[in-house]
Formats: structure tokens, sequence, C-alpha cells
């Protein structure tokens, strides 16, 4: 227990936190027999990403600074699973706006489409940042550092993220009675995550959390709308 | 500007219990009627998580940067009063799950409440005497003995909800169970952990039980039609389950078609005056009603035909009503779909 800092105490606690919440939307799920829709794989996909992100997230922090023989496999491992299943989330997020809220007809549901081809580099290259180190390593002194390739993978990453929202936007202003819920409350924590990470050194990432609570309140939007 | 690491992580806890609350007021907001009382008591209850976390955070930054001891003292008499109120309201939604009667349940809970009343009492004169806690010179929060009775005492009433919420719905018919859990655990780990720990992890263990009890309420209410408080049409999936699945061995379907949809309110006290709690009536539409049953028995379906015929007679509504009776040999998924027009 004396290996475990007051960050790595943080990690756990938001990372524990995201899946809890996101075990608890599949649980809950459960007990509710609807129509299948045509967003509900989407939707699992979204909640499996985000479950990924939390355990590389984990694995990435607390495995930091740890002096253990295999802790350097464990950072980098985990690491990779956080960046790479972050990106990925980012993808199935705007595929899953576009299906579960089109408003021009029915929506293409393939993932092979051209827009998505800057996702795909960028998980290609997250994959080989393993070996070349694009996105991030550790020094000697096990020390994180940011790659060349880490800002543009954030751009990457911002942009999908927001161009689901922009779905939701056009959507919400296409219907009349102005059911959904104001696109700031799924926005929020997603966007406020990553920037108090950034801007405060030593902050444990928000990143999971931020992105399981946009996840929980899109299913609330779901149930709200059968309510109203 | 760096920050002591464990004010950090009592900051980034705070901040994701206000954020998550945040957006589960303004989801909850949506679908509350006034008149609905447990639904207040839970926005209410949303509402002092957001005002904990906020003072937390605020005095969290004003002790790191040694800001007015005044502000300090204020925002603990804040947090400490919201807490107060925050275990009131847990244990007054848990008595409106349970109970019915109103004035019972306000009964019980001016007594129940009396230790809380202490709490919120010694709270105010702790601000003059600093028996339980005090801030010294340099902000430092210290605590007396008789602090860890007053912290005991909470997590004992939030622990005898959590018990009393799990025993009403172990009892209660078809319930999920697990669901159930899902409410109770957050709640339960996060005051274990910031018992041993000292982390401030609670208010983010009772944030995410109220998320999960939202998704349990709404996930419910959804399968009810809020105007006559019987099925909604969304509950005919959740039934065909139960009959594909051979939970439930649909013998018998009755329709009732009212002429005027505002007699619906009128004729669902009648249908709840009629059939016995073992029918299962779903307002398909505004207008039509189906109660479905395992009985195929003639003189049941007689005699409710009758009583029907003489109530909606009496209460001067029109209704149509045509009967159905499964086959012996007939599956119960297809007279479900043949009779009530379900669509899989």
């Amino acid at each position: 227990m004396s290996y475990l800092t007051d960050r790595d105490f943080a990690t756990l606690f938001l990372d524990g936190a995201t899946l809890f919440l996101i075990i608890s939307i599949a649980f809950t799920m459960k007990g509710y027999k609807r129509k299948k829709r045509d967003d509900d794989k989407y939707f699992f996909m979204l909640r499996l990403a985000n479950c990924l992100v939390a355990i590389g997230d984990m694995m990435g922090y607390i495995f930091e600074d740890k002096p253990w023989a295999f802790a350097p496999f464990v950072r980098v491992f985990g690491m990779t699973l956080f960046y790479f299943s972050f990106v990925s989330m980012s993808l199935i997020w705007v595929h899953y706006c576009r299906v579960r809220f089109k408003y021009r007809g029915v929506a293409s549901e393939s993932f092979l489409r051209p827009e998505y081809i800057p996702v795909y580099i960028t998980l290609i290259c997250i994959i080989l940042n393993v070996f070349t180190g694009w996105i991030f390593r550790y020094d000697a002194d096990s020390s994180y550092h940011r790659g060349v390739l880490f800002g543009p993978m954030y751009l990457v990453l911002i942009s999908y993220v927001g161009g689901g929202f922009v779905h939701i936007a056009k959507y919400r202003s296409r219907r009349s009675n102005k059911s959904l819920i104001p696109v700031w409350v799924y926005a929020l924590p997603i966007v406020f995550g990553p920037i108090l990470t950034f801007a405060i050194p030593g902050a444990a990432s928000f990143a999971a959390i931020g992105a399981a609570m946009t996840v929980t309140f899109t299913h609330l939007g779901t149930l709200n709308e059968v309510l109203e | 500007m760096s920050f002591n690491a464990h004010f950090l992580t009592n900051m980034e806890v705070y901040l994701a219990s206000l954020l998550l609350m945040l957006g589960v007021f303004v989801m909850s907001i949506r679908t509350t009627r006034r008149e609905d009382t447990k639904s207040m008591i839970y926005i209410t209850m949303v509402i002092l998580i957001i005002i904990q976390a906020a003072a937390g955070m605020i005095q969290g930054f004003t002790g790191e940067f040694h800001g007015p001891k005044i502000l300090m003292i204020l925002m603990d008499l804040v947090l400490e009063l919201a807490l107060d109120l925050q275990i009131l309201f847990i244990l007054l939604y848990v008595m409106y799950e349970i109970f019915e009667n109103k004035d019972y349940i306000m009964r019980r809970i001016k007594i129940y409440a009396i230790p809380l009343y202490i709490l919120v009492a010694a709270t105010f004169v702790n601000l003059f005497t600093g028996w339980i806690w005090y801030y010294d010179e340099d902000l430092n929060y210290h605590e007396n003995d008789i602090y860890y009775v007053y912290v005991l005492l909470r997590y004992f009433y939030v622990l005898v909800a959590v018990i009393l919420y799990l025993r009403y719905h172990k009892q209660k018919k078809n319930t999920n169970r697990f669901r159930i859990w899902f409410f109770a655990l957050p709640m339960v780990i996060g005051c274990l952990v910031e018992i041993f720990s000292g982390y401030l992890v609670f208010m983010l263990g009772v944030a995410i039980s109220y998320a999960v009890l939202y998704m349990i309420h709404a996930t419910d209410k959804s399968y009810i039609d809020q105007e006559t408080g019987l099925y909604s049409p969304y509950f005919l999936t959740q039934l065909y389950g139960f009959v594909e699945g051979g939970a439930y061995r649909l013998s018998s379907v009755l329709t009732f078609d009212i002429s005027d949809e505002h007699d619906a309110r009128a004729f669902s006290d009648i249908i709840r005056m009629v059939l016995p709690d073992e029918c299962d009536t779903i307002r398909t539409r505004p207008g039509r009603f189906i109660t479905v049953s395992e009985s195929s028995d003639a003189g049941y379906l007689f005699m409710t035909i009758e009583d029907v015929e003489m109530l909606t007679k009496e209460a001067g509504i029109k209704v149509k009503i045509d009967t159905a009776v499964r086959r012996i040999k007939e599956p119960p998924e297809d007279f479900f779909i043949d009779k009530i027009g379900y669509a899989r």
C-alpha cells in the first residue's frame, strides 16, 4: 500500500467509478426488455471502449513510477490501450450519434467511410508507437514524455468527439418539441476532463470518468425520451 | 502551479460528483411532476449533492490558498448542514418507496429524525465552542473525539436506509435484485473507503448511487402510463419476453375500447376496482385497454365483464368489450401476437 500515491488513489477512485457507472448501465438495461434499436450495438461498443479506457488508464498511471520488474511492460501496454480505446471511442461516438440522432433519413451504418480515415491512421500510429515513440515514450528514468504526434492525435480525438455533438445539436434543432437535453449536458464532462488533466500538473486523468458521464447522460436521455 | 496531492485527489472527487449530479439534475427535472412527492424528494437529494460538492471545492481551495478563515467556516457549515439534510432526505425517500400513507410517513420521520435534529443543533453550537471540530489560525482542520460519534451516526442512518430499501425490494414481486444492489453498493463502498482511507469519496459513491437510482426508476416509469397508472405500451415488450420465456402462461385477453379518451382516468379506476391483482392491464392506445390473465375461467371472465359494464354505465362511460381465450394447443406467444396486435 505504501507504493500507492495520492494520484494513484485518485486514479483508482475515478476509474473505479467509471467502470461502476458503465456496468450499472448494462445491468439496468438488462432488466428492461424493449425492442431493439439500430444504435444498440454502437452503444454497447461505446460502453466497452469506455471500460477499456478506464482499465488502460489505471494500468498506465498506477504503474508509471513503480520499481517492479513487470511495471515497464504494464505501463506501456496500459497507456497504449488507453489511447487506442479513447481514439476508438471518439470514432464510435460520432458513428453512434449519426445513427441515433439521424436527421436525414436512414444513416449508413458502415464504418468504412472516407471521413473516418484520419481516425484509422491515428489508431495505426498508436499501435506503432510501441516501436516509434510517436505518441508517448518512457525514458530510462521511467518518466513519461509526449511524442511528436501527441498533439495531432488529440486534435483528431477532439474533432470526432465534437462531431458527435454537432449531430446532436442539429438533430435537436430540427425537433419542434426540443425533447433532447441541452447539448452542453452531454458535452461538459468529456470536454472538461482533458482540460483539467492537462492544465493541472499531478491531476489524475479525468478522461475516463468524463466519457462515462457522457455515456450515462446519453442513456438517461434515451430513457427520458420515452418518459416525455 | 502545483497542488498538494491529497487536496487534488479530493477536488477531483468533488468535481466528478458535481458534474455527474448536474447532468442528472437537468435530466430528472424535465420528467418530474411537482405533485410526485417522491420524485421531488429525489431532486432535492441531487441538489444537496451539488451544493455539498461546490461547498467542498470552495472550502478546499480556500484552505490550499490560505483564504479567509470565515469562508472556510461558512463552507464547512454549509457542507455539514447539507450532509445532515441529505441523510434526512435519503431516509424520507426510502420511506416513500416502502409506504404509501403520507401521514404515517411524516409521523415516523419526526421520530427517526430526532438524532439528526441534535446533529444540526450540535453543528451550530460547534461554531461557538469548537467541541466537535475547529480550524486553527493556519486553517488546519482539527477534530475532537466526539466527532467520530457524530460521523458514525450519519453513516449508520445511511446504512439503515440502504438495508430497508434492499429488504423491501427483496420482498417485492418481479424486482430485478441486481439492479437494486447496484444502487446500494457505491454508497456503501464510498462510505467504507472514506472511513478507512480519509479520502472524501463518500460523496462520489452517493452521486453514483443517485445516478443509478434514476436509471432504475426511469426504466420502471417508462412501463407506466403516466395518466392512468396502468402499464404503458412499452410494457408489451417486457410482457412478451415473459410469455416467450414461459414465465407467464397467457390464457385470456380482455380488450376494452372507450369512446371518449377523456374518460381514461375514470375508466382505469374502475378497472382497478374490478380486477384482481394478478391481472395486468396495459393502455396500448389513448382509448384502448388490454387486460391479460393466466386464467381462462369462464366464470371469472363473465363476472369481470358484467362488473365493468355495470360500473361504466353508472359512470356514463361508453365502452366496447371483446374477449379472447387461448385454445389449449395454441402457443401463448402466437396468441399474444394475434390478439394484442403486437409486432416483434
